[in-house]
């Protein structure tokens, strides 16, 4: 992607500027502005906005919408922008009596929740359990949803999963509509109370045995790693939980080998070394690179700002088999709330991420090799169910680690078509890897160091440093660089 | 798993979504009808659709499942009462464009007021997508999917809205 020139008109430069760009049009764009000082300082001033937008929009207040409904409803409604309403409904609002507004609210959910536990009670026959286990980790983990907390509100939780995610505390408050949740409450952003995220444990390591199918949706946003720079400029240290690996690992362009025709929408790049944080694991980089689009394929001028998000796949599923002959537990590294269940996998109505002309998505993996001592739990007797005697049925002495399979659809398909890449361990040393694994792995390593992760084993600031050092290359955009100036302020953030 | 227990995490799922998102969506709701009471209502319809949903559907996507069931429930609401106009993007933006620029009459008084008064003063539909950005923390591709408008034009409408703001903004500084 080539662009000459880019005014302060183009909404690209906005989006730029915001972090909603994937790697390619973002270097693209830093490209074009590089000597472009007005447009630079545009792109800051964005920023700043940015930064005041949030602050200001997170103080406005949150409607309190248990006890004292009322009150909250009053000061909401005279700060609401066009109130379209006439006189003889205000006059209603103002005369009604708030404290029956808040009986009302309080009997309809009562209401709510009985019918919640009939609706439950029906659909305890159907529903796995698992699932819901993982769909309530979830919806208490949605991170991206800074938001306002007004000092002793119950509505803004912090739920604390805590490394052990399966121990999940919830509010019973069907039993009292009116009163505050009883679950420990704790307010992420310390003083100044303005974002709230809520932390998801790391991916556990998984037995090959068990669950030698590890499935996830490639859907990657990229906004955490400008949240991270913000934090760490202003002197701060990141609260654990605003830190999504996966995020800060695909900020970054990497140069993977592009498909060889037009007919195959991406390739994979596969490199395997040892986990520079523990040396007796393996760590497995997935890349994926989309192809780029030729120059008869490029938008006309007009369409420039849509068709710099050509997308050339739809609905990209990853599917890696592990081969229980080579390896003992994985874990995936990030991704935590892109987790797919295999049978998901060949479902062409599950919606997954996209990629874009050029465009590249990183995953890692962390993998324990059979004959290793393994982090995880004893494993019972399972039936292995690929490799040894799935449907291939014909590699159980197989060489191959593991085989990545990847499922998408054109972009105007409803079918989707499946590729399959296997991959050999050569055995090499993360010193031998090329630069960008090792870049990626510094990025992975920082982003665990920051998260606290059970799973950082010896990492150091310095050492992120020297690995990151180590994959620069030539760093056009200066984006490498900029990474180790982080690594820098957090380690002066954490002295 | 036994029954109990399914049954016990079949309430959790949507007892945590009712914690994590009731007030955010209710501040969402009542900006888009303009009061709290008619926004709790809808609010309580999303939280009752999300109990008719199986988990799996809304796996991974709760935030952004509710904040487009929502606004779908707020745009019904505005129908019935006759008041679509206000989200009929073009007639609305030639309206404001047309308004007085705010910037003179403003005291520069304090940062975050002088703010909060020009967002107030822009479009409807670039106000929303302006909050959803940077209050609800979406991107611009979730904002896409809530509001059902194309990635392009969320980014449009985002650009029009921060770059109005940083001059307006910017005019206002001695």
């Amino acid at each position: 992607m080539n662009i000459s020139k880019i005014t302060s008109d183009d909404p690209r430069l906005t989006a730029f500027a915001l972090g909603e760009l994937g790697a390619a049009e973002r270097v693209a764009i830093a490209a074009a502005i590089k000597d472009d000082p007005a447009a630079q300082a545009f792109v800051e001033q964005i920023r700043a906005l940015g930064g005041e937008l949030s602050a200001m929009l997170a103080k406005e207040p949150l409607p309190v919408v248990r006890a004292t409904a009322g009150v909250a409803a009053e000061s909401t409604e005279n700060k609401t922008a066009t109130p379209v309403r006439d006189d003889y409904e205000r006059r209603k609002m103002v005369r009604f009596p708030y404290y029956i507004v808040a009986g009302l609210a309080a009997a309809c959910f009562a209401v709510l929740f009985v019918q919640q536990q009939t609706l439950a009670t029906k659909r305890q026959e159907i529903a796995k359990a698992e699932q819901q286990r993982r769909n309530v980790e979830r919806a208490a983990s949605r991170m991206a949803l800074p938001y306002a907390a007004q000092a002793g509100s119950p509505s803004i939780l912090e739920v604390s999963l805590g490394d052990d995610a399966h121990a999940v505390s919830m509010p019973a408050f069907s039993n009292s509509p009116t009163s505050p949740p009883s679950v420990p409450v704790q307010i992420a952003g310390q003083a100044s109370n303005i974002e709230a995220y809520a932390y998801q444990a790391d991916n556990a390591y998984l037995a090959v045995a068990e669950a030698p199918l590890s499935t996830f949706s490639m859907e990657v946003d990229t906004a955490g790693y400008s949240n991270l720079r913000r934090f760490l400029k202003g002197g701060q240290r990141p609260p654990r939980e605003a830190v999504r690996i996966e995020e800060l690992v695909n900020y970054f362009p990497y140069r993977y080998t592009v498909p060889k025709d037009a007919a195959t929408p991406f390739a994979a790049s596969m490199e395997v070394a040892s986990a520079p944080w523990n040396p007796s694991h393996r760590l497995v980089r997935i890349g994926l690179k989309g192809r780029e689009l030729s120059l008869a394929e490029r938008p006309a001028l007009a369409d420039q700002l849509s068709g710099t998000r050509v997308t050339i796949a739809k609905d990209v599923k990853l599917q890696v088999e592990f081969n229980p002959a080579r390896v003992k537990s994985y874990r995936l590294i990030g991704y935590e709330n892109r987790m797919l269940k295999k049978e998901d996998f060949n479902n062409d109505k599950i919606d997954a991420g996209e990629i874009g002309a050029g465009h590249t998505v990183t995953a890692l993996y962390e993998v324990v090799p059979v004959g290793v001592d393994s982090p995880t739990e004893a494993v019972p007797a399972g039936d292995a169910l690929k490799y040894s005697e799935g449907k291939a049925g014909k590699f159980p002495e197989s060489a191959e680690l593991l085989t990545l399979k990847v499922r998408y659809k054109a972009p105007t398909s409803d079918v989707s078509s499946k590729l399959v890449f296997p991959l050999v361990d050569s055995g090499a040393e993360f010193a031998t890897a090329s630069q960008d694994f090792k870049f990626a792995a510094a990025v992975a390593s920082f982003g665990m160091m920051l998260r606290d992760s059970p799973h950082k084993g010896a990492v150091t600031f310095d050492s992120v440093l020297g690995w990151a050092e180590d994959g620069l290359g030539e760093d056009a955009g200066g984006y490498r660089h900029e990474f180790m100036s982080l690594v820098k302020q957090a380690k002066a953030c954490s002295g | 798993m036994n029954r109990e227990n399914a049954h016990e995490l079949a309430e959790n799922f949507v007892q945590t979504a009712v914690v994590d998102y009731q007030s955010p969506l209710t501040r969402y709701a009542t900006r888009l009808v303009g009061d709290p009471d008619r926004a709790r209502d809808i609010v309580q319809d999303t939280f009752v659709k999300l109990m008719a949903q199986p988990p799996a559907a809304v796996d991974g996507h709760v935030a952004e499942w509710l904040f487009t069931v929502c606004r779908h429930r707020a745009l019904d609401v505005l129908r019935k009462e006759g008041r679509m106009k206000r989200f009929e993007d073009g007639e609305m933006e030639r309206v404001t464009a047309e308004e007085p620029r705010p910037a003179r009459a403003l005291e520069a008084a304090e940062t975050h007021d002088t703010l909060l008064r020009m967002i107030e003063l822009l479009p409807p539909n670039q106000q929303e997508v302006l909050r959803l950005k940077f209050q609800s923390g979406f991107s611009y591709k979730e904002i896409s999917r809530i509001t059902a408008l194309s990635v392009s034009h969320v980014g449009v409408l985002i650009h029009h809205a921060v770059t109005r703001l940083r001059a307006e903004y910017a005019a206002q500084q001695p």
